[in-house]
């Protein structure tokens, strides 16, 4: 597709870099130029919060794609510049310190930033959040043998930090607003399994607690303030409650957005040359139903894949099943679709040990599925939930049963598919 | 890990010939684009003035060829990269994808060494394994027994080096910085070639 056309990227995560590979692939032959805030090229955030805080991991190791990639790719990289602004009558943006931009399609994946606390103290040394390498730098400057990590928020990020860090010698309490790990992700079996784990591993969980306040010594954060009247010394905190979609450039330039850039199905905003994809965006699920916000690297990868397609004028509707991860310690958390509206639970395995897996099933077809060190029950289900398997639940709850041997009717769902 | 298989490669007698990747690709039966091996040739330098006749041009370009697969590296990116653990590093030293729990992700594109490809057709990664399916039999490797100039070789990264005393650990110019994985590739650099270092142990 030979094309004097400019497409440009504004973001440096998995999405915009995602979109520039794909579009390559796509045969698109014009400029493409990514413009990203962070200095960096783009790089992977999943070690940020596991090995980089343990290990002297460095940013060597980090990038998703090497340099010699996108110069051969001929990818224009404008890192460590901040777009400020997106002109859509003149189709161009505006760069700090730099000449604006003009496009002819413009993808945004700029991603989330991390929610910080609106309570007293917040602004001490000592507090941190977690999205950038460089945030994981500053907070692994304190992980200290003996140092008090205080961590608000028993989801994904809080909880990697939490095994990384009492593997590291650090005396770790997490804090959590509602009464189980993973509230929002997980079952309440799984909650209690990486329960378990944590508090064997000499982590302390406050569940039902809300952080109220931070106390603080000399400007350095001190202690965590909780709602019950308890005081949490700490010499280190790491805010881990979420994050909020970046989507202020999309807003600011009157694209429909709805806490996330909205987006169709083929990643199209609400002005034709203009696509996001990942954290920022919101969109509807054609497997589910509905319109979602996922923030993972599974969606943004597969949102970007779409994105590109679009960009070229194909066709290609976002039609995949999500799936997400979390490594805590030596257990991989794996989960593969969206549970809600489920009718059935089925546990197959121990739900004491690693291996055993979790089905959210309605009227028998697979919804859902969560399962720890599995990752070939893991694949099965992604199939099965892609191709509206139904099973029978009497042979899937009973392990020493095949899994295949849980699917009814339809042979051919287990035969491996490509999935490209 | 007490054991750690990699390649040797003789940069001074490889010629680009692209042989091993053709016996390569033919043994694995991959489709066009994919290949677990290539062959960079490399160039360097330029046309010059030629001092003794001034106005005249000469060239002072050198170019060689670097036969590369997988490194099966020691501290290798695209396992860390894997959020399925699908890939995983044997006893042997081999780095080797499991195409059953694959999610054809791609993130172990991450690879400096571009050594993993993604296979459209079966939805999945694939990559050198070292003719994994040879041991125990004696038979090379299909790239090092098709180099028709015998510039290949692949063992123990160890015994390698005792072997090839000139060799340098880790690689040559243009690949990447060894530091990142210390990459179990052994070249005897062409005489052309600035040598990386970088890469400080074989075994760990
Ligand atoms: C510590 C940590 C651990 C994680 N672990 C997992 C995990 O195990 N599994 C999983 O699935 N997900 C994980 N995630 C989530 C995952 O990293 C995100 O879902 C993913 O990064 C989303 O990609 P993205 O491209 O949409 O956004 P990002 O990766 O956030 O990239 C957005 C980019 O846009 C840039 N940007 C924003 N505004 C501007 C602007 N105005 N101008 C220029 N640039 C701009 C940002 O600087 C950034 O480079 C983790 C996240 C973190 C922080």
């Amino acid at each position: 597709m030979l094309s004097n056309e400019t497409f440009v990227l504004i973001g440096g995560g998995y999405a915009s870099s995602r979109t520039a590979d794909c579009l390559r692939q796509e045969g698109f032959d014009g400029r493409i130029v990514l413009v990203s805030e962070e200095p960096h090229l783009p790089y992977s955030r999943p070690p940020l919060c596991k090995k980089g805080l343990v290990s002297q991991l460095d940013i060597t190791r980090l990038p998703l794609r090497h340099a010699a990639f996108y110069e051969r790719s001929r990818i224009e990289l404008m890192l460590g510049k901040h777009v400020t602004g997106i002109d859509r009558a003149a189709r161009r943006v505006r760069i700090e310190g730099e000449a604006s931009l003009d496009y002819d399609k413009l993808l945004i994946g700029t991603g989330g930033r991390p929610r910080r606390l609106p309570i007293p103290g917040n602004e001490l040394a000592g507090i941190h959040v977690i999205r950038t390498y460089e945030d994981m730098v500053a907070m692994r400057a304190g992980f200290a043998p003996g140092a008090r990590l205080a961590i608000i928020g028993a989801g994904y990020i809080g909880l990697e930090t939490a095994a990384s860090a009492v593997g590291a010698g650090l005396d770790v309490t997490v804090i959590e607003l509602s009464a189980r790990l993973m509230s929002r992700v997980a079952a309440p079996v799984t909650s209690e399994f990486f329960a378990r784990y944590h508090l064997d591993h000499g982590v302390k969980l406050m569940l039902h607690r809300s952080a109220q306040g931070f106390e603080g010594v000399d400007g350095r954060v001190a202690a965590v303030l909780l709602d019950d009247g308890t005081r949490v010394a700490a010499d280190l905190v790491l805010v881990a409650a979420g994050n909020i979609p970046e989507f202020s450039l999309a807003a600011e330039a009157g694209l429909t957005c709805e806490g996330g850039i909205v987006v169709d199905d083929r990643c199209r905003t609400s002005d034709p040359l203009i696509f996001a994809a990942g954290d920022c965006t919101r969109h509807p699920s054609v497997r589910y139903g509905r319109r979602i916000q996922l923030e993972s690297v599974d969606n943004a990868l597969e949102q970007a894949r779409v994105a590109a397609a679009g960009m070229c004028g194909r066709k290609v509707r976002h039609a995949h099943v999500p799936w997400f991860w979390s490594d805590q310690y030596n257990l991989k958390l794996q989960i593969v679709g969206l549970a809600d509206g489920f009718d059935e639970i089925v546990v197959r395995g121990d739900p004491d040990k690693p291996g055993y897996s979790i089905w959210y099933l309605r009227e028998s077809e697979v919804l859902c599925m969560e399962t720890v060190n599995n990752p070939r029950e893991f694949m099965q289900a992604g199939r099965w939930i892609g191709a509206h398997a139904k099973v029978d639940a009497r042979i899937l709850r009973d392990a020493g049963h095949e899994l295949d041997e849980a699917v009814i009717g339809k042979n051919e769902l287990l035969e491996p598919v490509a999935r490209g | 890990m007490t054991k750690q298989l990699g390649f040797y490669l003789d940069a001074e007698a490889c010629n680009g010939c692209a042989v091993c990747l053709v016996a390569c690709k033919d043994k694995y039966d991959n489709p066009v684009g994919v290949n677990f091996r290539k062959v960079i040739h490399h160039t360097m330098g330029s046309w010059e003035q030629d001092a003794a006749s001034p106005g005249f041009m000469v060239p002072q370009i050198s170019a060689y060829s670097l036969s590369i697969a997988c490194n099966h590296c020691v501290t290798p990116v695209c396992l860390e990269a894997c959020p399925v653990a699908a890939i995983s590093k044997r006893d042997d030293g081999r780095v080797l994808i499991d195409p059953e729990v694959c999610v054809g992700c791609r993130l172990c594109q991450c690879c400096p060494y571009d050594a993993p490809q993604f296979n459209e057709a079966l939805g999945v990664m694939t990559m050198c394994d070292g003719c994994v399916d040879l041991e125990g039999t004696g038979e090379e490797q299909a790239c090092v027994a098709a180099c028709p100039q015998r510039a290949l070789e692949f063992g123990d990264i160890e015994e390698l080096r005792a072997k090839h005393g000139d060799a340098v650990l880790g690689g040559v110019e243009p690949l990447a910085d060894p530091a990142i994985t210390q990459p179990s590739l052994l070249v005897t650099p062409h005489r052309h070639s600035t040598v990386l270092t970088g890469r400080t142990n074989a075994v760990e």
